[in-house]
């Protein structure tokens, strides 16, 4: 989706444009966090529920990464510099 | 506090390490602040497809970590780049570190999360802590 250009209130305030509102699934009272890094303001939306953290050490536990994997890791950065 | 995330913590989690179970829930409480370089998602994509895993599968853990209250996925800017250019001839620390480097020092963190010792002397100059397990 092509970037868009929308107006700032009085307020501070904009609106999200609704097709990107719909892709990220944000519907009225969500949260969504705002994110500032030098230049650029990200917004997303955040889910808090209390298995969220069980949720994402599952998934990662499905990728079966190992400490090898980041001595591996290690490697080839230095090599990559060489 | 508030963590720069190296791949390592990426994979502490997969290890499901405590420590890092314990982190994570600092985050969702609001207590602790992760930032993740999107970097670190290159790294791991790269290995995991090289073990035969899917790209929907990475997606999937990426998307979940990224959802979580307090963590933040920083992207690769043009002033994140050129500092990390800075602290890898400063340093000697090699391209994807000083991109981590970059990324702990222009968003505020207090400590990165790795156990790679080529962060040291960055960290030491720069007041920020190196914290692993």
């Amino acid at each position: 989706m092509e970037d868009q250009i929308i107006k700032v209130n009085e307020k501070g305030q904009i609106t999200l444009p609704v097709k990107m509102r719909e892709l990220e699934g944000i519907r009225p009272n969500d949260f969504v966090r705002v994110s500032y890094v030098p230049n650029m303001i990200f917004v997303d939306k955040v889910e808090g529920n209390e298995d969220v953290v069980q949720d994402i050490m599952d998934s990662f536990a499905k990728l079966e990464l190992t400490d090898e994997d980041w001595e591996q890791i290690k490697k080839e950065r230095r090599e990559a510099d060489r | 506090m508030r963590y720069c995330v190296d791949t390592w913590f990426l994979i502490q989690l997969s290890e499901k390490k405590e420590k890092a179970e314990r982190i994570l829930k600092e985050s969702r409480d609001g207590k602790d602040h992760l930032v993740v370089p999107s970097i670190t998602f290159t790294e791991l994509t790269r290995i995991l497809l090289h073990k035969g895993k899917k790209m929907e599968e990475i997606y999937e853990s990426i998307r979940k970590l990224e959802k979580i209250n307090k963590t933040q996925i920083s992207n690769t800017t043009k002033e994140l780049v050129l500092e990390a250019g800075k602290i890898s001839f400063s340093f000697g620390i090699p391209t994807v570190d000083s991109i981590i480097a970059s990324t702990a020092k222009l968003m505020k963190c207090d400590a990165i999360l790795t156990d790679d010792s080529d962060y040291t002397k960055f960290c030491k100059q720069n007041n920020i802590k190196l914290k692993n397990w």
